[in-house]
């Protein structure tokens, strides 16, 4: 071996192993999870395909499916209506803008479990903050996590509030990426406020939304923390995320065969998932 | 809770389980005379005097609590005073056949579904109490059967 070669091995080694470690091995295994019935305690046995077999016919697995894309038909939107908008107005000149930036991007750098304590309490039927505040219109309070109907939409505006302040960093790089010129074209041709959104800004951030939707996918396929501390998955199940239902399986059932069929079925769903947004959104040639 | 009414029904149990062999729940309470104590007969005179029958009399009568005793509910020492609390009759056949806890390999996911049938049909009230009972018991018996 050549000594630039030997180097080139020494200086890759620290991430490859760390790669080996943390990524490879644990994909491995939990691929070799799949066709095993083990406890964590006694020796694993060989399962076949029992835990596929039970995953397809597994109701409450596919509810958790169902929530969970309920979850992202309202989280994902949301997220990047709230991001577009807030990034908009913090790219004008403000009075303490740096200030506005940092206090939406507060929340992100909070640890998920203490957001979902605080949040618990905002949604609180008879004492919470949200529900006070409508008494005062003259609005019925509202059971926010306790309402089959309401407590999957909560959790989704909750989790858009507190990660909406990473995607608006995202749009304002895009914001001020785009060129000068054009803002001055579009204006000479006396398009309104409106139409200068609609036509110049909208399509030339069309790469920051792509990104935008791929990560709160990416992310909103993992809902977990929030439904563990605030519902537990309740109501009747409606929050019941995957993830939740694996760490169930993993850490409560003692199934980590089956766990691991729910993780490898999770990537399989997002990679699917991820695949069909890029074609629709033509992000073959931007990202 | 005035008004409130209640009875106690065994704990239910898989289908191939004989009767004989079913178990309840109990918190059991121990009695221990330390060896080192300075009074070991008046030590022993006291715990005879917890567990006479008299004192578990007592126990059922005024505390409606469960003496540990073999075939209470078949006693006629204690017919009496089991009578005061008719929800305990069923509880009293189960005395000897207690546990303090289940050690099903499956207890979690098993209470989680009757947990959630309860939810659906008492709580929430989308379907009534017995078909969401007999849902559950259809689950937990294709849970056994799947291990």
């Amino acid at each position: 071996m050549r000594a630039e070669e030997r180097s080139g091995w020494l200086l890759a080694a620290p991430y490859a192993t760390f790669l080996l470690a943390f990524a490879l091995y644990p994909i491995a295994f939990a691929v070799a999870l799949v066709f095993l019935h083990w406890d964590l305690v006694t020796t694993p046995t060989f399962a076949g395909v029992d835990n596929v077999t039970l995953l397809a016919q597994d109701t409450r697995f596919w509810q958790a499916v169902a929530n969970t894309f309920f979850f992202l038909a309202i989280h994902v939107p949301l997220q990047i209506i709230a991001a577009l908008t807030l990034a908009v107005a913090l790219n004008r000149q403000l009075v303490f803008r740096a200030f506005w930036r940092a206090a939406f991007f507060l929340p992100v750098v909070i640890s998920g479990a203490v957001v979902s304590i605080l949040w618990s309490s905002l949604y609180a039927t008879d004492v919470g903050l949200i529900n006070n505040l409508l008494v005062r219109v003259g609005v019925q309070p509202v059971p926010w996590l306790t309402d089959p109907l309401t407590a999957m939409p909560a959790i989704a505006a909750m989790v858009t509030w507190k990660n909406v302040g990473f995607y608006i960093i995202i749009y304002l790089a895009g914001l001020q990426y785009i060129p000068r010129s054009c803002k001055e074209a579009i204006e000479i041709e006396g398009a309104s406020g409106w139409q200068r959104f609609r036509f110049l800004t909208l399509p030339l951030l069309l790469p920051q939304t792509i990104l935008v939707v791929t990560l709160s996918t990416i992310n909103g396929f993992q809902l977990f923390i929030e439904p563990y501390v605030m519902t537990g998955g309740g109501p009747l199940r409606r929050t019941y995320s995957i993830v939740l239902y694996l760490y169930t399986n993993a850490f409560s059932y003692q199934k980590m065969g089956y766990a691991a069929t729910i993780g490898v079925a999770l990537a399989l769903m997002i990679g699917t998932v991820i695949l069909i947004q890029r074609r629709v959104l033509g992000a073959g040639d931007t990202l | 809770m005035p008004g409130l009414r209640y009875d106690v029904v065994p704990v239910p149990a898989v289908d191939s389980v004989p009767p004989d062999r079913r178990y309840a729940f109990a918190d059991l309470r121990s009695i221990a005379v330390f060896s080192t104590t300075r009074h070991p007969d008046e030590a022993a005179q006291f715990v005879a005097y917890l567990t006479s029958p008299e004192a578990d009399r007592m126990l059922i009568e005024t505390a409606s609590q469960l003496p540990y005793r073999k075939a209470l509910a078949r006693d006629p020492r204690f017919t009496q005073s089991l009578a005061k609390w008719p929800p305990l009759a069923t509880y009293a056949t189960y005395v000897e056949r207690t546990r303090d806890l289940d050690i099903d390999p499956d207890v979690v996911e098993i209470f989680d579904v009757i947990s959630e049938a309860y939810e659906r049909g008492a709580i929430y009230g989308i379907i009534p109490v017995k078909p969401a009972i007999a849902k559950a018991a259809a689950d937990v018996r294709k849970l056994i059967r799947a291990r």
